[in-house]
């Protein structure tokens, strides 16, 4: 249809160029009146309508194509990006990500409005255009016809060099705007050091180079332009004088001489809209190479699967495992242990050495690279991730709260009472006091809370339906003492009587639990009660030394 | 109308170059559209000379077509090189020009562009407003000029001919295409807002991605971002429906124009009024000159979009600095005693005060502790001492005279504050660390990288200190980057040094670790320490706790 309709618009273009050299001639040679051209002019206005109404359908017609890719895609990147989870994203930065999903969606659609059809036009309007002319006039043709296969020539050359010195303008362009940015963002910091003022000299100074070295390169590029300019530009001269002489000596009659000239520029004219238009392939190209990245990265592909239908605790077993994240390191190596249903277990290690890991593992964001992680004894890989994810309780480091209200944030569109769970997580105090109590709504990320309450209503959205399984990254890391304490009560009605995993970085923590396990360097170095890893004075009480020591509390 | 003109007062120190590339982009148009012109009226008048046997002067027409036919040739090159080299000489004046505006502002008049979106959106509005002049400025220009030019060509042959072509040129050329734009201001309004939406709901989403999954919400969530997406074409569906339409009349130009010049035309030449040559002449350039108009359909659909970004921008370089520098400034005073004299700070009118009558001494040499809950006030009045803000009331003097008299660079050089959330710029390690000085030689660098615990870090980096840290440090872990600005400060040698949370991203045996150093380096000299950590209390002299912007309790550090 899209092709169709611009080829259309070629096509009467060269009727009209016909009937504007029929008017003139009879005008000029045969003395006719303006009755005798009046149906031809009358024709002439509605070839031009009918140009312009194709013209409007083609880009309806390329923006609903357009359309329904856009949102087909943005659909499956959304999927993808569910699929992989936030641990395998965790390298992308959250705000290049939310540009690809929408910025780069929206880029691919100049390809669809504006390469496609002028690809069109220029495979087939100028061989049509070659073809009404040979009989017409063939020495013209001739003219057009030794252009011909040089346009070839320059189609190869303008698509190497042209989009490479556009590409590379374009990354100038994109790092300029970068250097600006940085600059930006970091200006507190420029300030506060005193070096505001030299960076705004850079600034310039980077531009300005910019500027030179861009230069030299388009000075280049554009001569591919000129090549294409120069060959459209003579052929209509030549083809001009080369009739005109001939009319002199009756050698052709004028309507045919005046058709071929009116047909000259619409030969070449889809050449140059190609020109002009590959800055919408190589934005839709950019930003199509983004999103082909993100969807080319390999995501575990999880249907299915036997429910978990665990009961109020359940067991856990790691069982010789490894994982990475991909570039040749392990986070984790062959660790092996098991957690007794009703267990409380806290992991204790170093940064880096394969705690977040191996929560990462339990909750499905990751995939052992080999050994088995076994749920009440059956293994993970077998059992319906979703099933297994409502059957534990995450409770992150830092908050994660939407822009919805605290009701919206507790149930997430989960069944139950969001008030009880509320309560139990001592978060009723603070909510009832919000404006709207608990269909106040939230800002982004949790605006106008503080640590400590957005970490209650993280509570509460896990008070709300009650999992055996419960993981957390040592939630209190962030709050004061006071908060600390309200939250501890509540974390400890949480998980009375279920399994607990623990990271944990404070002494209280650790000291509380059944057990610990302790990691180095993506290995299991230690394992037993407190008391134990006390007394043997291996890593762990090191480190209980070192915290001690460091702290007064 | 107010901001587009400040938008061009921009411009004006390149007026020059901005006035030679329209003329450049001018001659290029008038030669193609000649082109056409000039070979029509050759090949009637070779034709009527070859029927009448009467004799021609062919050569001049013919040199004149080989003359325009190299003008536009060559014309259009120097038009693109010219086009762009006046473009980026823009780029590089407005971006240094809107940089040095906004360093009297940071960083408290400029706290909501450390949101990475917000600071994107600045970006795409200076990228347009920089394009400005190559999409919008030069096209119309160009058109209008050409419009004279073709009418004043007319008319020397006759005046209702150059009215009639004139008219519909202007009319479907120019003014149908800026209606069109104009009527899609009201969707394009709403096409912005729902392009927000979407943007604000993927952000929120992807950040929350881990919660969406575990609780079994995303399936709803995706359900939600799909509508949106729908919604938000739909919003452009309207728009295009709009923007299509003046396009079309816009390729309408050139064919009605044509029609219109052979209309009045034919009953001239038939009149005997206009020879047969001028009338093929006219027809040709009437529809030869509708090229000029080509672009700016898709030019004035930008327009409003420009205006926003005008005003977005200029909304930015109009905010008041929050702190103004004294005309005549006093040298530094040979004092490095802090004291804090019933200081209350506000940061809206009605808002409970930050901090409240804050009275403190901080003697030169002392290690003082800050702690408190977030929202206490340790970071605001950390913020005052390097005057970020002014206090609403009360008074700070270093050495004994106030702030407000000494000169910002000479305050800032004394005290050097490590902020809470540091940023690192995309460049060399090296680079980073010397921001503050970069004049400071290897040893002095190396003595503040081992105090902020940095040697093995950079020992352990395969190009040592030229390591590039990726985008804003995206490469460093946080306890990284932290440490990394700890040494940028160390190195300008404070007298007072001022810690915002070093401790965050850092586990607590490294930061006892870090802290332990950085004490030991300071030792003699002033240190705040601004946390909520209890490690390395043991160490300050002493520790004062602040709670809703008031001194709670003051005690020795050993007592804490």
């Amino acid at each position: 249809m899209l092709f169709a309709a611009s080829i259309a618009e070629g096509v009467l273009g060269v009727l009209a160029a016909f009937l504007t050299a029929r008017v003139i001639d009879a005008a000029v040679f045969q003395g006719a009146g303006l009755d005798a051209v009046l149906p031809q002019l009358a024709m002439l206005a509605g070839l031009a309508l009918l140009k312009a109404v194709i013209g409007y359908g083609g880009g309806r017609i390329g923006f609903e194509a357009a359309a329904r890719v856009r949102e087909v895609l943005f659909a499956r990147l959304v999927d993808h990006v569910g699929a992989l989870g936030p641990v395998r994203l965790a390298g992308t930065a959250a705000g290049d990500l939310a540009t690809t999903l929408t910025d780069a969606v929206a880029g691919i659609e100049p390809y669809w409005r504006q390469w496609l059809p002028a690809t069109a036009t220029v495979a087939v309007l100028p061989v049509a255009i070659l073809l009404v002319v040979l009989p017409v006039d063939w020495r013209s043709a001739a003219i057009f016809l030794v252009t011909l296969p040089l346009l070839p020539m320059f189609m190869v050359l303008a698509g190497r060099s042209a989009e490479r010195a556009n590409q590379r303008q374009w990354a100038t362009m994109a790092r300029l705007g970068g250097h600006l940015l940085d600059a930006v963002a970091g200006l507190a910091d420029l300030v506060l050091l005193g070096a505001a003022k030299r960076e705004a000299a850079l600034v310039a100074r980077t531009a300005d180079d910019y500027r030179r070295e861009t230069m030299k390169v388009l000075r280049l590029a554009f001569l591919s332009a000129l090549v294409l300019e120069f060959f459209a530009t003579v052929s209509i001269a030549a083809t001009a004088v080369l009739v005109g002489f001939r009319l002199m000596w009756g050698e052709i009659a004028f309507v045919d001489g005046l058709f071929v000239l009116l047909l000259a520029p619409q030969f070449y004219a889809p050449l140059r809209t190609l020109g002009v238009e590959r800055h919408a392939r190589m934005e839709a190209v950019a930003a199509a190479e983004r999103l082909a990245d993100l969807l080319g990265r390999p995501a575990p592909v999880r249907t299915g699967g036997a429910p978990l239908a665990a009961g109020a605790a359940v067991s856990l077993r790691f069982d010789h495992v490894s994982a990475g994240y991909g570039d040749g390191r392990l986070a984790l190596d062959d660790v092996s242990f098991e957690v007794r249903p009703g267990e409380h277990v806290a992991i204790v290690g170093e940064s880096g050495a394969g705690k977040s890991t191996l929560l990462s593992l339990i909750a499905g964001f990751l995939e052992p690279s080999s050994g088995s992680i076994l749920i009440d004894g059956r293994p993970l890989a077998g059992l319906d991730l979703d099933d297994v994810r409502r059957h534990i309780a995450l409770l992150p480091q830092r908050a994660a709260l939407f822009d919805a209200t605290v009701a919206e944030n507790v149930a997430m569109g989960r069944s139950g009472d969001v008030g009880a769970a509320l309560k139990a997580a001592r978060a009723d105090g603070f909510v009832s006091r919000l404006p709207h109590g608990e269909h106040s709504r939230l800002g982004q990320d949790g605006a106008g809370l503080s640590g400590g309450e957005a970490q209650r209503l993280m509570l509460a959205r896990a008070f709300l339906a009650p999992a055996p399984l419960v993981l957390m990254d040592e939630p209190t890391a962030h709050l004061d003492a006071a908060t600390e304490a309200a939250v501890g009560e509540a974390i400890a009605a949480l998980s009375a009587g279920r399994t607990r995993l623990t990271i944990a970085h404070r002494l209280g923590t650790v000291e509380s639990a059944d057990r610990v396990l302790v990691l180095a360097a993506g290995r299991l170095v230690e394992e037993g009660t407190p008391a134990q890893l006390r007394a043997t004075g291996g890593a762990y009480a090191g480190m209980l030394a070192r915290l001690a020591g460091g702290s007064a509390t | 109308m107010s901001d587009f003109l400040r938008l061009l007062r921009l411009y004006r120190p390149h007026l020059a170059w901005i006035l030679l590339s329209t003329l450049v982009s001018l001659i290029a148009t008038l030669a193609n559209v000649g082109l056409m012109a000039v070979s029509g009226w050759f090949i009637t008048a070779m034709a009527a000379a070859g029927l009448g046997g009467a004799a021609i002067n062919y050569f001049t027409p013919a040199a004149i077509i080989r003359a325009l036919a190299i003008l536009r040739t060559g014309g259009r090159y120097v038009d693109r090189v010219v086009s762009h080299d006046a473009t980026l000489r823009l780029v590089a004046d407005s971006r240094a020009h809107l940089f040095a505006r906004m360093v009297p502002l940071a960083p408290a008049a400029l706290d909501d562009l450390r949101s990475g979106d917000l600071l994107a959106r600045l970006k795409a509005d200076i990228d347009r407003l920089e394009l400005t002049f190559l999409r919008l400025i030069s096209p119309v220009a160009v058109a209008v000029l050409t419009l004279v030019a073709v009418g004043l060509l007319l008319a020397l042959h006759d005046g209702s001919l150059a009215a009639g072509v004139l008219a519909v040129l202007a009319l479907c050329g120019l003014v149908a295409p800026a209606l069109a734009a104009a009527a899609t201001t009201a969707p394009g309004r709403a096409l912005t807002a729902r392009a927000a939406d979407l943007r604000r709901l993927v952000v929120d989403d992807l950040a929350g991605l881990g919660p969406l999954l575990m609780t079994g919400a995303l399936a709803a969530h995706r359900d939600r971002l799909v509508q949106t997406m729908a919604s938000l074409v739909e919003a452009e569906r309207r728009l295009n429906r709009r923007a299509a339409l003046g396009q079309a009349l816009g390729r309408l130009s050139g064919d009605l124009a044509l029609i219109v010049a052979l209309f009045i035309g034919v009953p001239l030449v038939a009149a005997s009024r206009l020879a047969g040559p001028d009338l093929a002449m006219a027809a040709l350039l009437s529809l030869s000159a509708a090229e000029a108009f080509m672009g700016l359909p898709a030019a004035f659909l930008g327009v409003s979009a420009t205006l926003a970004s005008a005003r977005r921008l200029f909304a930015i370089l109009d905010r008041r600095p929050p702190v103004t520098e004294a005309a005549h400034p006093a040298p530094l005073p040979d004092g490095r005693d802090i004291v804090l004299d019933n200081v209350t700070l506000r940061y809206r009118d009605d808002g409970r005060p930050a901090l409240d009558g804050i009275s403190l001494d901080i003697p030169f040499g002392s290690h003082v502790a800050l702690i408190g809950e977030s929202g206490a006030g340790k970071s605001s009045l950390a913020g005052l001492l390097v005057r970020l803000r002014d206090p609403d009331a009360g008074e700070i003097r270093l050495g004994g005279l106030p702030l407000t008299a000494l000169s910002l660079a000479d305050l800032r050089r004394v005290i050097g504050v490590v902020p809470q959330k540091p940023h690192l710029f995309t460049t060399t390690l090296e680079a980073n660390l010397k921001l503050g000085r970069p004049s400071a030689t290897a040893e002095e660098l190396a003595a503040a990288i081992a105090a902020a615990d940095l040697a093995g870090f950079v020992a352990r980096l395969p190009e040592g200190l030229g390591t590039p840290v990726g985008v804003a440090g995206t490469t460093l872990s946080g306890g990284e980057a932290r440490r990394v600005a700890i040494a940028r400060a160390l190195l300008v040698e404070p007298d007072i040094l001022v810690l915002d949370e070093p401790g965050e991203g850092l586990d607590p045996e490294t930061e006892a670790a870090v802290l332990d150093r950085v004490l030991d380096r300071m030792a003699g000299r002033t240190v705040i320490l601004i946390t909520h950590a209890r490690a390395a209390l043991s160490r300050m002299d002493r520790v004062i706790e602040l709670d809703a912007g008031r001194i709670v309790a003051t005690k020795g550090g050993s007592a804490v």
